[in-house]
């Protein structure tokens, strides 16, 4: 029988249970305001989810004894779900206070709400077509549900899962003790110029990903290979590099941050836009499919709860996410006057729609999500609303000074939701796999996704303010300036400070994100689906990043083709899986050793 | 045919990538590169469609009518294995063999229906069919988490679903 404080099946199968709620929210917020810290000083996240997983076996499976594998799923939804929130936060909100700029923290904690509501909304009809009908890989998700089986999927399995773990951690450990350099730098071995990028990124939770990706993730590798070995020999060989960059030695720079970023950043638009009028018939289906869901009836006649989240809710809480977002624009700077304050409320909740489909795509084929790159849109399109860019007034203006924190408030919810929906994408393959309720999942989803942001936010503002009242964080911060080990340097809200007194000056790249925009769409027309996301996330991305996950998709591709698909579920998978819990859980100690050491 | 389709891919998307990332973006030749990759990728589309490719692999299936098959196959394992009484010992057993003997090549060879019938229809299949395949995969759960009501009662859900799967398929498939 189900015990109390749970939901289960009519047969007792136990799925929401209090305790794996309770023991989610723990780590979950444990994990929130870790990962801000070390967020604020390293400048990238980490997945809470394997970490979860491993917890709930330890906790659930060990000290209760009669934890489900459906049941620490749901561990590990609500503890991921939760401290996803940090690096959506991370990444934004400390560029107004690098800025200067005075704002209210309340409103931006409701934007970042706001934002990780509509990431777990848009995600009801994504699910059904990356999940059930694109069949994306999800490598983070793959691996999470592969650990959840562990302990009932044999011996053999158990041993490659911890021979992969153990290998990455390995690495991991190589890498920090530093008997293991993070790149080898390939090219300068065999004499190769720089901008060629053949450096090797050595992490085999990367080559993990790829292993698990196979044939699916070539055209990632291959957008690689177009951008540094086409793209690059060309722009150096006709003489497109400004001769005093060259001189200055910024041609690898030159290429990557002018060239090949935002051109990748509007193919990853454009190819997502176009993948969605592709794909319409089918996202039309699965949605009439959602519409159409009923209550289940059960094992012993009685009508049990319906597995998928009504298309409802999906049209409330967009409808739900605008009204906020444009309250939250209203407030923060109500001078802005009507029609402005619909149109940036309006388009940021399109655009959280948007960034959620490329996100989701983007995380599906390859696992990395360009979360950083897509707040960086939505900030250029609501400075543009707003009409902050190219004014000729400074920051100083307070017209222009209240669009930015406008801005960068849609910012945050952007970050959020994305993060959001990269997440809550690989948590319901993990559901797929290990046969959860999509709307289980979903339901405590919602009811924790508040908690993440509070937390985070406050995290971050305690860390800012400081007992003798300078600014806690930031490059300019005393602790930076004199080197010390409690430096927060804030390196990604840092690049957003740049990008922002950037565009306001009128230096937006608005025409290659138009070119990449187009082309995205043309590509995508290939009969291979998401290669405008892929191309452009390659060239939004270092190379030693992409050819380390080609090469694990080639490795892929010979066994599959010598040994068959399944040896590659026998074998691959659980050796795969192995690669990215262990890179992770190892990543994860180190940064927080570091963050508070 | 399909060498000049995609000669005009190829060469349109170096075309444009290279002229859409010149600083600034040189327009002219990269509305041509443009034209080529879209010409070129449409007459892809149109070979693949009438090829009739979409097998990841060398799983056996080889056509539309092969696939069709394998999924009235899945279906009719399934429903074997939903009517064997609660609590058979070798059922884990049984499921693995389904999931990665018939499962697995059904699921790489799927390309075939939405390439010869266009994504609606494959999405009137494959989305009953997947509710059936994570019903499968809860069955699979429960026997390891020792509960084989649960598992009985997922398997006769994965059946309904198969069913509602093969019902879905389009007439002249």
């Amino acid at each position: 029988m189900p015990e109390a404080g749970s939901v289960s099946s009519g047969t007792g199968y136990r799925e929401i249970s209090a305790r794996a709620i309770a023991l989610g929210i723990i780590q979950g917020i444990a994990m929130t305001a870790a990962f801000t810290y070390a967020g604020l000083k390293l400048g990238f996240g980490v997945g809470g989810s394997s970490v979860a997983a491993i917890m709930g076996l330890v906790v659930l499976r060990g000290v209760f004894r009669d934890g489900t594998i459906v049941e620490n799923n749901i561990n590990q939804t609500v503890a991921s779900g939760i401290n996803t929130a940090s690096s959506g936060v991370v990444f934004t909100v400390p560029a107004l206070l690098l800025l200067g700029l005075a704002f209210d923290p309340w409103m931006l904690a409701i934007a970042a709400v706001a934002g990780s509501f509509m990431g777990i909304v848009v995600i009801i009809p994504l699910r059904k077509q990356m999940v059930e009908l694109d069949r994306l890989r999800f490598p983070t998700g793959t691996a999470v549900a592969t650990l959840l089986k562990a302990t009932a999927s044999g011996k053999e399995k158990a041993v490659l899962l911890a021979i992969g773990g153990s290998l990455s951690a390995g690495m991991v450990v190589g890498m920090e003790y530093g008997f293991v350099p993070e790149e080898w730098d390939v090219g300068a071995l065999l004499g190769l110029p720089p901008y060629l990028g053949v450096a090797l990124y050595l992490s085999l939770m990367n080559l993990g990903a790829g292993l698990l990706s196979g044939k699916g993730g070539m055209p990632f590798f291959l957008g690689g290979v177009l951008a540094w070995w086409f793209l690059a020999p060309v722009a150096v060989t006709m003489g497109w590099i400004p001769p005093e960059t060259v001189a200055d030695g910024g041609t690898v720079d030159f290429l990557y941050g002018t060239m090949f970023r935002p051109l990748g950043i509007g193919i990853l638009i454009g190819g997502a836009l176009m993948g969605v009028v592709l794909a319409f018939p089918a996202i039309k289906a699965a949605i009439q499919s959602l519409a159409s869901a009923v209550k289940v009836k059960q094992a012993d006649g009685t009508v049990g709860p319906a597995d998928e989240l009504p298309a409802s809710v999906l049209y409330v809480g967009v409808v739900l996410s605008a009204v906020v977002l444009t309250g939250v624009v209203w407030s923060l700077d109500p001078t802005l006057g009507l029609p402005r304050i619909l149109t940036a409320g309006i388009a940021g909740t399109v655009w959280i729609a948007v960034a959620g489909l490329i996100v989701a795509q983007a995380t599906g084929m390859t696992d990395i999500s360009p979360l950083s790159g897509l707040a960086l849109i939505a900030v250029t399109l609501l400075l543009g609303v707003t009409g902050a860019i190219g004014t000729g007034k400074g920051l100083d203006d307070a017209a222009v000074s209240g669009a930015v924190v406008v801005a960068v408030a849609v910012g945050v919810a952007v970050c959020v939701a994305t993060s959001q929906c990269a997440d809550m994408m690989q948590d319901l393959k993990t559901g797929h796999l290990v046969g959860a309720r999509p709307a289980a999942q979903q339901i405590v989803q919602f009811g924790v996704a508040w908690i993440g942001p509070i937390v985070a936010m406050g995290t971050m503002m305690l860390l800012w303010t400081t007992p003798d009242g300078s600014p806690g964080f930031g490059p300019e911060s005393a602790a930076c300036l004199q080197g010390a080990g409690d430096c927060l340097s804030a390196p990604q809200a840092g690049a957003l400070e740049g990008m922002i007194r950037g565009v306001v000056d009128g230096n937006a790249p608005v025409d290659k994100y138009l070119a990449g925009g187009i082309l995205g769409g043309a590509v995508t027309l290939f009969p291979v689906g998401g290669l405008g996301v892929l191309l452009g996330l390659a060239m939004y991305l270092p190379f030693s990043i992409t050819l380390g996950y080609g090469i694990g998709c080639m490795v892929s591709m010979g066994l599959q083709r010598a040994k068959g698909a399944r040896w590659m579920e026998d074998k691959v998978v659980p050796l795969a899986a192995g690669l990215i819990v262990g890179e992770a859980l190892t990543a994860l100690v180190f940064s927080i050793g570091k963050a508070f050491g | 045919m399909t060498a000049i389709a995609w000669i005009l891919f190829i060469a349109g998307t170096l075309l444009a990538t290279a002229t859409g990332a010149h600083d600034p973006p040189m327009w002219v030749p990269f509305g041509g590169g443009i034209t080529l990759a879209v010409v070129g990728a449409m007459l892809l589309r149109r070979l693949h469609a009438a090829n009739g490719t979409g097998s990841d692999d060398d799983a056996g299936i080889r056509d539309l009518s092969g696939l069709q098959a394998a999924l009235h196959d899945v279906t009719a394992h399934t429903a074997a294995l939903a009517a064997l009484p609660v609590g058979q010992p070798d059922l884990r057993e049984k499921l693995d063999a389904l999931l990665l003997d018939r499962l697995l090549p059904l699921i790489e060879a799927r390309g075939f229906l939405a390439n010869a019938h266009g994504v609606e229809a494959y999405a009137k299949v494959f989305t009953p069919f997947a509710s059936g395949e994570r019903c499968l995969n809860r069955a699979w759960s429960a026997l390891a988490d020792e509960n084989p009501a649960e598992a009985q009662a997922q398997l006769l859900r994965a059946q309904q679903h198969l069913e509602a799967a093969e019902k879905g398929w389009p007439a002249s498939g």
